[in-house]
């Protein structure tokens, strides 16, 4: 591997975790980070060298709202040992909590979405999430809100739906 | 009651208290302002849950997926250990005919531009990318090959065989589904004793007919690729020159 290589690959985890957020499946996630990686190494020449880790998110994000385009009917699926893995790891939370969240999430839209990952999950701070996306820091600040909200929003209906049924 | 009103808190504030992006001064003065504010501070407190849940949720990811944390093993899995030493691979990629009257005949026919930058590029990454994985390196295991290859031949268009690479102490791991330039390709893992892995993708590419072998070599990374009838084949790996060469000619002679 030369340096600039290992160096991407060393983001690997984070890369991952980063598409794990975004997509709504682990298949399609891995091929998104397969995507970035490829994708790294074909345009190394346009990294300016001072924050790797924003650039490959940046790269990430491009080929996410590009698949989007691509394939917006592509149909869902959820390898059947995630979830057994998710459970074997233990001390995560609670997998039915988990899993209502993961759907609630998957209901946003993927601006929203990937506002709220970069935000939260990957912790960048809002002017770089606005450097990431090219756009202004009240557009972020006002997909961020629509996000909290909406989310809120789907799992307070969530938990209404889930308490009538039971009666 | 205070002589002067603080001043108004908006909701982008109350965002980046909750995130941590105010200064210590005003997060102090957006709190006293909470305390006098129940659905604000009701909201605040729903988005710091969403904070927590949302970081949980997608925590275990990493650790899980590098062998670092405690990933359950398939039995065609090499011990982890041997995994992490050999994240850098090489890539060889083979096409079919002679090896001799193939090269001299291929010499002809340069490979295109736009695919001989992105084919290695593509093959390098995979074998990066799913060469390290202890849980997931293949969607298909090899104790399923007329599955696998019957599957992934139909996703690339393409009639596929294992190539065998048994007489150079290498064994099939499985394949899996990789994105190759906007179109499905197919990725086969190999792997030996020593937990060296090896990683072909065999890709269509219905503009190109057919043009010479390249070699391609980064750190200790070599990757063999050329095309042949449509198809782009990519042979990456961690090896010598000398053994991706021989690798790849066993999978020529066999395609």
């Amino acid at each position: 591997m030369t340096d600039f290589e290992e160096r991407v690959v060393a983001h690997l985890p984070g890369l991952r975790r980063f598409a794990r957020s975004l997509c709504r499946d682990a298949l399609e996630a891995e091929d998104l980070v397969q995507d970035c990686v490829a994708r790294a190494f074909a345009a190394r020449r346009s990294f300016r060298g001072d924050n790797l880790k924003a650039w490959l998110a940046t790269i990430m994000v491009n080929h996410f709202r590009g698949n989007l385009r691509r394939a917006r009917s592509r149909p869902v699926m959820l390898p059947i040992d995630d979830w057994q893995a998710r459970l074997a790891d233990g001390g995560q939370g609670d997998p039915v909590a988990q899993n209502r969240l993961s759907t609630a999430i998957d209901q946003l839209g993927p601006d929203q979405r990937v506002v709220l990952m970069l935000v939260v999950v990957e912790g960048y701070r809002y002017e770089e999430v606005a450097q990431i996306l090219s756009v202004p820091v009240g557009t972020v600040m006002s997909r961020l809100s629509r996000a909290r909200r909406l989310l809120a929003e789907i799992l307070r209906g969530d938990n209404i739906v889930e308490f009538r049924s039971r009666r | 009651m205070t002589t002067r009103e603080p001043d108004p808190v908006s909701e982008d504030e109350l965002h980046a208290f909750v995130d941590g992006e105010l200064a210590p001064e005003r997060a102090r003065a957006v709190e006293a302002w909470l305390a006098r504010n129940p659905e604000a501070a009701a909201a605040v407190a729903e988005w710091r849950s969403q904070n927590a849940a949302l970081r949980q949720l997608f925590a275990a990811e990493p650790a899980r997926r590098d062998g670092l944390g405690p990933a359950p093993r398939r039995d065609w899995t090499a011990p982890p250990s041997s995994r992490l030493r050999n994240v850098v691979a090489a890539l060889v990629l083979v096409l079919a005919g002679g090896t001799a009257g193939w090269f001299a005949n291929a010499a002809l026919a340069p490979v295109p531009a736009g695919l001989a930058e992105t084919l290695p590029q593509a093959s390098r990454a995979n074998y990066l990318v799913y060469s390290g994985e202890v849980r997931h390196p293949v969607e298909v295991g090899a104790e399923e090959e007329d599955h696998l290859v019957g599957w992934l031949g139909k996703r690339i268009g393409r009639e596929l065989t294992a190539p065998d690479l048994g007489a150079h102490g290498f064994s099939l791991v499985g394949g899996r589904l990789v994105p190759f330039a906007g179109k499905p390709g197919a990725m086969l893992m190999y792997e030996n004793g020593d937990g060296e892995r090896l990683t072909v993708l065999i890709a269509a590419n219905g503009a190109h007919s057919g043009t010479n072998f390249r070699f391609e070599q980064a750190g200790g990374v070599g990757t063999f690729y050329w095309i042949d009838d449509g198809h782009g084949y990519a042979l990456s790996g961690a090896l010598s020159r000398d053994r991706l060469l021989r690798l790849a000619t066993a999978i020529h002679h066999q395609q």
